[in-house]
């Protein structure tokens, strides 16, 4: 296993700009995403490191070489595509073999390591079938199984979980984070859901517009945003944005409603100030600010009830059941002690 | 190439040499002897002559006085808008027709491509057959239900000439035209034709309002790439009619290939061919312009 | 499953739909049939102003006579062996060009392409003008040699279409899996694109194929010796000339000449019908 350095890589085609300034470092045997709204560049960073895209500016290291000019097939790296990319006209045993043959490796050990592969991830039964006679997971499962077998430095995942059904997803992202423990391996994975980032990162790197937005581990991100795009994108559902208006003496109202009491931070002195609150870190107070209900969701284990305050839209998540319906007023309480703030112009967190 | 790119350098390097043999192919076997030939329409070059004359415009000033050239023109252009229309309509019909659930749908469908694998000159023949003067089939029929009180001689007459040869070309090209539109048929959804149902639409109104719409792009590709071929018809013309008689049945293709193969006179043929060619670019616009938005 | 469009059961519409398709049905088998009947019947049965639908004592002496005055199976050697060689010469060419343009990203590639699908407009007939001399210097004019190769005029261009939009719609996820894998760009050609391109592959060897089993134009000019003509002008010259009013051998001979292509298209047809119209119409 290898770590991964990219320093500073820029990638344009022509004039247009998809990648500025990107860094990242990938410890040896990290599992490390890469998550971003679609065209955010993630899957040209992924494909970069592979070698299926060259590279601008920068450099890209896979542990101590550089790669930049390297042929993908002699950067020892493995890849699991979205679509799987199997090859259809080929067995699963001869899909698994395929770049073993191709380094002409000893027909002994191709049958040895692709035994060792099918073991791992339960295809001994499916061995001889082709691709179209397999379910999605099991495809998903082979395109795996074609990347455990070259025992790669690293292995790249590109939204490997997005064809499939959201119950097979969640099978799917415990199975890929135990082999990862297994194997001890290096992974970079790119996806646009955030859940599975949380789930599944030891680092997750937040991208967007070909910028690298924030990194850090999962639940670093979730408490501690560096902007606004961090925190809204981390989370679900997604964190509330209120515009607040702040006092002289360090009241935060909405409208005219004092939201919590004085705080004292000496970043907040501008008049352009998001309030943010998660939705869960909000409690019901008879002593509260007055919600004006629209929604409410039992699910179950919560309740969720999506409302105006002071005008602006506020989702709360509530442990308790309540009873209330559309139109009735609920008092509620944000914890003043997880309420994050941002420069509305920025979006830059206010500390 | 910038170093930066060098790993795309090398691929691309690759595909080019690819596509090499193509090239060559094509430009010793198409273009360049579609540029020679264009070049000898400015030229006096005979069976006679030991080289090609540069005579400028002389030819083409010919051929747009020559009034059996004029005629050729004209008969080029009845054969390929006959052909091309009725076939048109016969296809779609005959698409939809077999896109109704019925017993024997798909051997019928595939023998219908059989006229497609049949040698031109057996197509021909099997028409001269049919359309024959003495004991053709057509005939038959006619004297039968009484619509003629003589046989027609049918391949001698100059309306009936010409009728023999679109007839064998339809019959050549409706099934093909049937696949065509049998496949893009396949492409329209039951949704569609069922919320029209509701909505209160007959048989009529769905093919009118639902399926020819659906179809529209599928028949213009259909009716140039047609009408591109028809233009450059020779076998069966030839072997039904050799072009006559007389004039009557004397395509482009016909014209040139007489004056170059039985006059040799290179120099005029080409002209006409030049003519031709224009007649056919004009005709595959649209088409061509089609293919080069799907290819950027 | 195609959409249901005619599902009126108003008797008119139904009577109009069974007309319909009768006479359509009528007139494209219609011929094939009167082929087959002629050819099986004597001469006092062909030549009568009435002819009966169908022959009432069948006989093949036709056949026989077809193949006795007539170089028929020389014929159709000739046009197997040129059409099967330019079929496998365009198809080849085709396809290695169709991948390149499809799957690389050199430049000129556009330009390249849309000029030689454009070609499809050059009458064959004015090429012909001039390859006729080409063919003559090369020494090549009345051999089969030389027809083979005149005959990739006819289907070089559309066959780099209709294979270009189907390498089009390879995924380039499983070119770049291999790349990953080690394959090089051979490799990747011959293990992963030319396996998957069998369907296609051979639904345009069976369409460059027709265009020179129908050729008349070419092999009338470019060959002059009876021992090597092919089917077209063979049967041109001997049914069409000399033995006009044999109609029974003509039609022998027609059904006799139909009969390889026949089979070759049988058993390919399902690729061919998928593979053609995949290829030209996009929805």
């Amino acid at each position: 296993m290898a770590s991964v350095h990219i320093n500073n890589i820029a990638k344009a085609y022509g004039a247009a700009k998809i990648l500025h300034d990107v860094a990242v470092e990938i410890e040896n045997g990290e599992f490390v995403v890469l998550v971003g709204p679609s065209g955010c560049g993630k899957s040209t960073l992924l494909r970069m490191i592979a070698g299926l895209e060259s590279v601008t500016a920068g450099e890209i290291r896979i542990g101590e070489k550089v790669v930049n000019d390297v042929l993908p097939k002699d950067r020892d790296i493995a890849m699991v595509f979205q679509s799987y990319a199997l090859y259809p006209h080929m067995t699963v045993a001869e899909n698994m073999a395929f770049s073993l043959i191709l380094k002409k490796t000893e027909k002994r050990e191709i049958a040895d390591k692709v035994e060792r592969a099918a073991e791992i991830l339960s295809l001994k039964p499916l061995l001889e079938r082709f691709p179209r006679q397999l379910s999605g997971g099991q495809r998903q499962r082979v395109a795996m199984g074609r990347a455990i077998v070259r025992d790669p430095q690293v292995f790249l995942f590109d939204e490997p979980l997005s064809n499939l059904d959201a119950k097979l997803r969640v099978t799917m992202r415990a199975e890929i984070r135990t082999l990862q423990q297994r194997l001890r391996a290096t992974i970079v994975y790119v996806t646009h859901d955030q859940v599975e980032a949380m789930t599944m990162a030891d680092k997750i790197v937040v991208m967007k517009d070909g910028r690298v937005e924030q990194i850090g581990a999962p639940l670093d991100l979730y408490d501690d945003p560096d902007n606004v795009f961090v925190a809204g994108f981390i989370g679900s559902p997604s964190m509330n944005f209120l515009n607040v208006t702040v006092g002289s003496d360090g009241t935060l109202s909405v409208g005219n409603i004092p939201l919590q009491k004085p705080i004292t931070m000496p970043s907040l002195r501008s008049s352009n100030v998001q309030y943010g609150i998660r939705p869960e870190h909000i409690d019901i107070d008879e002593g509260g600010v007055p919600l004006d209900v629209v929604v409410v969701e039992p699910m179950g284990s919560e309740t969720q009830v999506a409302g105006k305050l002071g005008g602006q839209d506020i989702v709360c998540v509530l442990k308790d059941r309540i009873k209330a319906r559309p139109g009735d007023i609920l008092k509620i309480r944000p914890q003043a002690d997880k309420a994050l703030f941002f420069d509305s112009e920025s979006g830059k967190r206010l500390r | 190439m910038r170093k930066a790119n060098s790993l795309e350098a090398a691929q691309n390097r690759f595909g080019f040499s690819l596509t090499i043999p193509a090239l060559l192919a094509f430009l010793v076997l198409i273009f360049g002897p579609f540029l020679r030939s264009a070049w000898l329409a400015f030229h006096e070059y005979l069976l006679t002559s030991t080289e090609p004359r540069f005579i400028g415009f002389a030819n083409f000033i010919k051929l747009l006085s020559d009034p059996g050239f004029l005629l050729s023109w004209q008969v080029t252009a009845v054969f390929v808008v006959m052909t091309t229309v009725v076939t048109t309509i016969f296809g779609t019909a005959y698409a939809l027709l077999l896109n109704e659930p019925m017993r024997g749908r798909s051997v019928i469908r595939a023998a219908s491509l059989l006229p497609w694998v049949l040698p031109s000159t057996v197509t021909a023949l099997l028409w001269s057959w049919i359309y024959n003067g003495q004991y053709g089939i057509i005939n038959a029929a006619l004297l039968t239900f009484g619509l003629t009180e003589q046989p027609i001689f049918f391949l001698s007459d100059n309306v009936g000439a010409m009728m023999s040869v679109t007839t064998a070309k339809v019959w050549l090209s409706t099934p093909v035209v049937m696949l065509f539109v049998l496949a893009a048929l396949q492409s329209l959804p039951q949704e569609q034709v069922e919320a029209a149902r509701i909505d209160g639409a007959n048989d009529f109104h769905v093919i009118r309002y639902i399926v020819l719409p659906h179809i529209k792009k599928t028949l213009g590709v259909i009716m140039v790439l047609q009408a591109m071929g028809n233009l450059q018809m020779f076998d069966i013309i030839y072997a039904m009619t050799s072009g006559g008689p007389v004039r009557a049945t004397t395509v482009f293709s016909i014209e040139v290939y007489r004056r170059a193969f039985e006059n040799w006179d290179l120099g005029t043929a080409s002209a006409v061919g030049i003519i031709w060619f224009l007649t056919i670019a004009f005709v595959a616009i649209p088409y061509l312009r089609s293919l080069f938005k799907d290819a950027d | 499953m195609n959409p249901l469009v005619l599902t009126s059961r108003h008797p008119v519409a139904v009577t109009f739909r069974a007309v319909i398709t009768i006479l359509l049905i009528g007139f494209l088998f219609f011929p094939v049939y009167w082929m087959i009947a002629t050819a099986l019947k004597p001469n006092n049965q062909i030549f009568v102003q009435f002819p009966s639908l169908v022959p009432t004592e069948p006989i093949i002496a036709n056949f026989w006579r077809a193949l006795s005055q007539s170089n028929l199976l020389g014929y159709l050697t000739n046009s197997l062996v040129t059409a099967g060689g330019s079929s496998l010469i365009t198809t080849t060419l085709a396809a290695l060009a169709a991948y390149g343009f499809a799957k690389y990203r050199f430049s000129g590639r556009f330009v390249m392409m849309n000029f030689m699908i454009a070609a499809q407009m050059f009458p064959f007939a004015v090429i012909l003008i001039s390859l006729y001399p080409m063919m003559q210097a090369a020494g090549l004019l009345d051999t089969l040699l030389g027809l083979t190769i005149a005959y990739v005029v006819f289907a070089l261009p559309p066959a780099i279409y209709i294979l270009f939009s189907f390498y089009s719609r390879l995924p380039n996820e499983l070119i770049e899996a291999a790349r990953i894998d080690g394959a090089s760009e051979l490799t990747i050609l011959r293990k992963v694109v030319l396996p998957l391109s069998r369907p296609a592959l051979i639904s345009v060897a069976v369409y460059s194929f027709t265009w020179a089993w129908n050729d008349l134009l070419y092999s009338l000019t470019l060959v002059t010796s009876d021992n090597l003509r092919t089917i077209g002008p063979g049967l041109l010259l001997t049914f069409f000339g000399e033995m006009q009013q044999d109609w029974g051998g003509a039609m022998a001979a027609a059904i006799m000449a139909s009969l390889p292509a026949v089979i070759i298209f049988a058993f390919l047809q399902r690729f061919f019908v998928a593979g053609l119209t995949s290829g030209a119409v996009k929805s």
